[in-house]
């Protein structure tokens, strides 16, 4: 195993590696010591709420997002005008409404059907019966 | 952890060139495993540790990619990679060891750290994990986040190419 060139490369790497780490200056080590210790301390030291359950911030975040916009459309779709569906039949006020006509004459309808009648019944003539039993 | 530690701090320096980022992914990734997964078995922490300190190494040469980037189109100063020469690193050694030995052991560990900063970066991490740190291959797998057979197809690669340019007089 020692004769394999690639098994002498290999250990003579790690143990030029390992002479290395004898190089390390004492300031060094001692900020590796402490940061080994406030990795120690940090497992006896509670955790926050808040951290021990980190999914719940995101969690919550979608939840509110998806109700708001669950609201927003259920309270756009009661406030909106219904829409009547287009059919061959709505043909006639389609043309009433694109139409020039003026409006106002629509809304009169019922009195210009009277005024209408009146006029018919004044064309009539009288009749004579009726002048002699009054 | 305490065995860990100066491994770990080494192989960041070797990644960033720069103590206190490297003191400073090694710090991280310790709070981090002990934070996240300090329930898991203790076998299960080195390659944890290692892959958070991987996660932490790229997100270091990241950061310093975009500010590198911004320096440069404002026209200023690159920020040197390497730290100042360490007066501790200068200093006779108290154990008395020869200094031809710590010579030729410095310059080799210089000559590694500038073939393995050559090499492609999953190969890289394969040799260091597998060789200078010595995880298995199931734990480098694990730490690199790949299958068993490609730890071995990126080791084998890393100790052709670390051989080739190192040379066999190395």
């Amino acid at each position: 195993m020692q004769n394999n060139p690639e098994t002498a490369f290999q250990q003579k790497s790690r143990a030029v590696f390992l002479n290395s780490l004898r190089h390390i200056d004492r300031e060094a080590i001692a900020r590796l010591q402490n940061a080994r210790r406030l990795a120690v301390e940090s497992l006896s030291r509670p955790r926050p709420a808040w951290r021990r359950h980190s999914w719940a911030l995101p969690a919550g975040a979608t939840a509110a997002i998806l109700i708001a916009v669950a609201t927003g459309m259920f309270w756009w779709k009661l406030n909106s005008q219904p829409v009547l569906p287009f059919t061959t039949a709505n043909n006639e006020d389609m043309s009433i409404v694109l139409g020039n006509d003026n409006l106002d004459m629509y809304a009169d309808l019922d009195f210009y059907n009277w005024l209408q009648l009146q006029e018919q019944q004044k064309s009539q003539p009288s009749n004579p019966g009726d002048d002699k039993s009054g | 952890m305490s065995s860990v530690e100066h491994r770990a701090f080494r192989i960041a320096q070797m990644a960033l060139r720069h103590r206190e980022d490297a003191l400073d992914s090694v710090q991280d990734a310790m709070l981090q495993l002990a934070r996240r997964y300090a329930q898991r078995p203790r076998e299960e922490w080195p390659p944890l540790f290692y892959r958070i300190l991987q996660s932490r190494i790229r997100d270091c040469q990241r950061r310093r990619a975009v500010r590198n980037r911004i320096m440069s189109f404002f026209g200023g100063q690159r920020e040197a990679d390497d730290d100042p020469p360490d007066p501790i690193e200068a200093a006779a050694d108290p154990g008395g060891r020869d200094p031809s030995v710590q010579l030729a052991q410095g310059m080799a560990m210089q000559a590694l750290e500038s073939a393995l900063a050559a090499l492609p970066g999953r190969q890289r991490e394969a040799f260091i994990l597998r060789i200078l740190e010595g995880l298995d291959v199931a734990q480098t797998a694990k730490s690199m986040g790949c299958s068993e057979g490609s730890v071995k197809t990126h080791l084998s690669r890393a100790v052709h190419s670390l051989r080739q340019s190192l040379g066999d007089h190395w």
